[in-house]
């Protein structure tokens, strides 16, 4: 079904695409169409489009396009493709993400299936880019090539990429899933401490003999609420890797948070019920998977990720060096594991590269290193495989296209979200800020602080990492008489070593425009009291969190918007700063996947009239027998049973629905029939039965699922029976207020936000005392929190504040 | 196959006058001015030889772009157009002259744009492969195009760049006659 194209050398690559992804980029298609022409509910196609990487933009009618790159490998082939996409169907530019994906901004939705067909066509997906899936598949760029490393972990990640992608067992979560792979534990490549699974590569003897295997980390992020990973297992062998995250992820599936958004993550899940209790339920669940033969099939495949080089090794040669190659090649270059090959970044500004430098990139990668490059977490390329003979030449290339800075990772190479510019969460741009940090940190006057590094995401999120920067900035906003004026809270100290070792401490918040001089002052502070080789963490914790304030507290006053207006302007825009952040899509619609399977049942049924008018009588019936099948299969997820087989699911789906009268039998026959009804045979009479007879039987399904969501509506709406009562009370039940929070000069409505956020992490009926000011925080954060569900229990006025008790809805 | 993205550049007389600051400030007056047609201004100021500021429609895009070396205005349209190629083409090509005329007469607008040499490519590969069948197709194309909007037939129509690229072809024009004036002809024409 790839559509018709003139292009032959396309046509030739659409042939390429193995069935199973061609179907899935069909469905996608026909889902786009039935939305369009609202035969799809808004919510689940949402969450359905996610799952392919089709993300809403803060700006109405374009997406965000995220492609997935394992562990950031892409071919040349790819990277050529990658760029005519993105002059074709983006605004030119190809964004390197913090995850190894790239985006595109400004799609067009109706683009978006002939996008996805060109990709397929040199194997790449977007799909599981977005939504509550797991995510893209990160891993150390240098993987392969390290000195440090334990082993090359690139199999490993592919292995794991592919068994867990599209993987039925783990459909249903109620948060992302994010996992990372590093060779060694000392660099922060993998950043496993940050990851809801992170495998570090470990080597052991065991008789003699060296045995791979991970150290496995489990239940760490960053977000709002960082938590870094604890140790699951120091040593977990290889080939018990992809069964035991499977395992991981069917326990997250059952036991994660599915109503409260902002406590899904797996990181809550291990905080609530404890890490040994975690590993019980992982274990007894890893006992009752059944052997899947790809847990262990690519352990005999282990080199065939392996890259070779392209030219001989080859020494630096006594040419003449080019000006700025020195410092572009102490910043840039690492030598690699093998004698006469370096490791070259290149070094992309806020991550982004144009359409003609990506082509070019891909020419030079063929001419210098063979194939295959990688994107790095720090948003630049990695080529490997370089001959040093050919560093000059290479740098020259370089130089030509505009893509030869030095200070790879380091201070002026800042890492930004998105922010303000497209994601619809956005409250600063964080973009503006790094790309002013940039043109100004550049210099060889700060080659002494080139080692540290700045991040910043747009709002708490932490999409940038800002926990984990030497200098941290996350985008928030301050109201000052009518105006609003754009501010970063400032994280200081985070560490990357060892995988993310400790995350940074929030200082306070500054206007936008003067963080840049707030740069500059710590920058200043470090050179002259830091002490020899002391680390800026180090520094920061020496110095102090009151030392620290008192630096900041030079930068904090906001001028009012009469004495300097420009403080309520963001950066690269003209028009005054307004809060525009609206509701994410980072964490997906939470859709049930009962709704997901019902939604596949109405699929199969349009495509079977589909098959119906072009007279392929024997495919229509086969797909209605299949939208039955996966009508009786999506019920039956109410009741937490995966079907592994037809037959299964007919005698559970007879056993819990139509013997209990829920499912009204004449129809549930109609299953019953076609399931043993011989396809070869159906004329065109016979086919259009089974299109009645299906949706007949699918409608059904849909009424029994929509009664199932009254009742248990009714049952949350029914007021909980009165106590009996008591005769005689002994003494006054005292309730405990589990946290309280000082919100004196905190601003509507961050002080109503700050007290949702805390409550969200609370349990129903557990009490929250809050402190905030008289004036318009009084009179609008009870109401708010009113409208919430909860209930004010105790107000009492101290002074010029007043003092709440909040009772968790 | 129908031709719906299309993309002209057109090069800058000064591009030492260059105002990064202006264009950002004339885009957002525009994005003010019409939201039903605008939606956003794209900064990509940080990237070399790239468009420096874009203003983004559903339908179309348009920036000061630094592609390839060369300063210039691109516009970029990617919406649905009406009848056949040369009518299609022509279409994009007004909506360009347009476009740089409304930014030639904003007061502070600080460069002036050359009229006597449009670059045309179609951005779509898969219906438009760079080959020398349609090229040759869309030569003639654009020639059409060319003589129906700016009143005279192009001294030159030619394929150009490297086959990796958009199929593109080069219209050089005898004159540089400012936009406004060559939508004033076309229009006393009509």
């Amino acid at each position: 079904m790839a559509q018709e194209v003139a292009n032959r050398a396309l046509a030739q690559r659409y042939e390429r695409i193995p069935a199973d992804i061609q179907r899935d980029l069909d469905i996608f298609a026909i889902e786009l169409d039935r939305f369009r022409s609202g035969d799809i509910a808004e919510h689940v196609f949402t969450e359905f489009r996610l799952r392919h990487g089709v993300y809403g933009q803060r700006q109405e009618g374009v997406q965000m396009i995220r492609i997935k790159i394992p562990y950031g490998a892409v071919t040349a082939e790819q990277m050529e493709e990658l760029a005519d996409c993105a002059e074709e169907f983006a605004d030119g530019i190809s964004h390197m993400t913090t995850r190894q994906d790239i985006q595109y901004h400004y799609v067009k939705i109706e683009d978006t299936p002939a996008l996805m067909q060109r990709l397929a066509g040199v194997g790449i997906t977007t799909a599981e880019a977005c939504g509550n899936v797991i995510r893209n598949v990160s891993g150390c760029p240098k993987a392969g090539v390290c000195t440090d490393q334990a082993f090359d972990v690139t199999p490993y990640a592919k292995a794991l990429t592919y068994f867990l992608l599209r993987h039925p067992d783990l459909q249903n979560f109620g948060r992302k899933f994010k996992i990372s792979f590093s060779g060694c534990e000392d660099e922060p490549c993998g950043l496993g401490v940050m990851h809801d699974i992170g495998a570090v590569a470990r080597v052991r003897e065991v008789d003699g003999k060296l045995q791979r295997g991970f150290k496995l980390l489990v239940g760490g992020g960053l977000g709002a609420v960082p938590h870094q990973a604890k140790v699951f297992d120091e040593f977990l062998p290889a080939e018990e890797l992809l069964p035991l995250a499977q395992a991981i992820g069917r326990v997250f599936s059952q036991h994660g948070e599915r109503k409260r958004r902002m406590k899904a993550r797996m990181k809550f899940l291990i905080a609530k019920i404890g890490l040994d209790e975690f590993r019980r339920l992982v274990y007894e669940e890893r006992e009752k998977l059944d052997f899947d033969p790809r847990w262990t099939a690519h352990l005999d495949h282990l080199r065939d990720t392996e890259e070779s080089p392209l030219k001989p090794p080859s020494a630096l040669n006594g040419d003449p060096r080019p000006e700025g190659f020195n410092r572009w090649y102490s910043s840039n270059v690492t030598a690699q594991r093998d004698d006469g090959y370096s490791v070259v970044q290149v070094t992309l500004p806020l991550g982004d590269i144009t359409a003609d430098q990506f082509r070019a990139l891909a020419r030079m990668s063929r001419s210098y290193i063979k194939d295959t490059v990688r994107i790095t977490v720090p948003q630049n390329l990695v080529l490997r495989w370089v001959s040093n003979g050919d560093l000059i030449d290479l740098y020259n290339d370089l130089v030509e296209l505009e893509l030869a800075s030095p200070g790879a990772e380091g201070l002026a190479d800042v890492l930004a979200c998105p922010g303000t510019d497209s994601c619809k969460l956005g409250i600063a741009s964080s973009r503006g800020l790094a790309a002013e940090l940039r043109a100004n940190l550049g210099g060889e006057e700060y080659d002494d602080v080139s080692h540290l590094s700045i991040k910043i995401s747009g709002c708490p999120n932490s999409c940038a990492q800002h926990h984990i920067a030497d200098i941290g900035f996350f985008g928030s906003a301050k109201r000052n008489a009518g105006h609003v004026a754009p501010h970063f809270q400032v994280v200081l100290g985070g560490e990357q070593a060892e995988n993310a070792r400790s995350y940074g401490l929030a200082i306070g918040k500054v206007p936008s425009k003067k963080a840049p001089e707030l740069v500059e002052r710590l920058l200043e502070l470090y050179r002259a009291q830091a002490e020899e080789k002391e680390s800026f963490a180090v520094f920061v914790r020496r110095l102090g969190k009151e030392r620290i304030k008192e630096v900041l507290s030079e930068f904090d006053t906001l001028p009012s918007y009469d004495e300097d207006p420009s403080y309520y302007v963001d950066w690269l825009q003209d028009r005054e700063f307004s809060l525009q952040s609206g509701v994410g899509e980072c964490a997906g619609e939470l859709v049930e996947l009962v709704e997901f399977m019902l939604t596949d049942a109405d699929r199969w049924l349009y495509e079977a009239a589909l098959r119906f008018e072009k007279e392929q009588y024997r495919e229509t019936a086969e797909l209605t027998t299949q939208a039955m099948t996966r009508a009786a299969e999506a019920l039956l997820t109410t009741r937490g049973i995966q079907s592994k087989n037809t037959e299964d699911t007919v005698r559970d789906f007879r056993e819990l629905f139509v013997e209990t009268g829920q499912f009204w039998n004449p129809f549930a026959e109609f299953l019953d029939r076609w399931l043993v009804e011989d396809m070869t045979g159906v004329d065109e009479e016979a086919a259009h039965f089974a299109i009645e007879e299906a949706t007949l039987f699918v409608e059904q399904a849909q009424t029994v699922y929509g009664r199932m969501q009254v009742q248990e509506k009714e049952a949350k709406a029914k007021p909980a029976a009165k106590p009996e009562p008591v005769a005689a009370p002994v003494a006054e039940a005292v309730e405990e207020i589990v946290d309280s929070m000082d919100l004196k000069g905190v601003e509507c409505p961050y002080n109503y936000v700050r007290t949702k956020l805390r409550l969200e992490q609370m349990d129903s009926g557990q009490l929250l005392e809050i402190t905030i000011d008289d004036g318009e925080p009084m009179r609008n954060v009870p109401v708010s929190l009113g409208n919430d569900g909860h209930e004010i229990v105790d107000t009492k006025k101290i002074g010029a504040h007043y003092r709440l008790v909040i009772r968790k809805a | 196959m129908s031709l719906n993205r299309v993309d002209v550049k057109l090069p800058i007389t000064n591009p030492e006058d260059s105002d990064h600051a202006a264009y950002t400030r004339i885009l957002t007056r525009w994005l003010k001015a019409d939201e039903s047609r605008w939606m956003d201004i794209a900064d990509y100021a940080h990237v070399p030889s790239a468009p420096i500021v874009m203003i983004i429609g559903a339908d179309a895009q348009f920036s000061v772009d630094a592609a390839k070396g060369e300063l210039g205005v691109l516009y970029s349209h990617r919406g649905e157009l009406d009848g056949d190629d040369v009518a299609r083409v022509a279409s994009v090509l007004r909506t360009t002259l347009q476009l740089i005329d409304d930014l030639e007469r904003e007061d502070d607008c600080p460069i002036r744009i050359r009229t006597d040499r449009v670059d045309v490519a179609v951005n779509d590969r898969a219906a438009y492969p760079n080959d020398a069948d349609t090229a040759a197709a869309f030569v003639e194309t654009v020639g059409a195009a060319v003589t129906a909007v700016f009143g005279s037939a192009a001294e030159s129509v030619e394929h150009v760049g490297d086959p990796d690229q958009r199929l593109t072809v080069r219209v050089t024009l005898a004159s540089n006659v400012p936009a406004g004036q060559l939508l004033a002809d076309a229009a006393v024409t009509v």
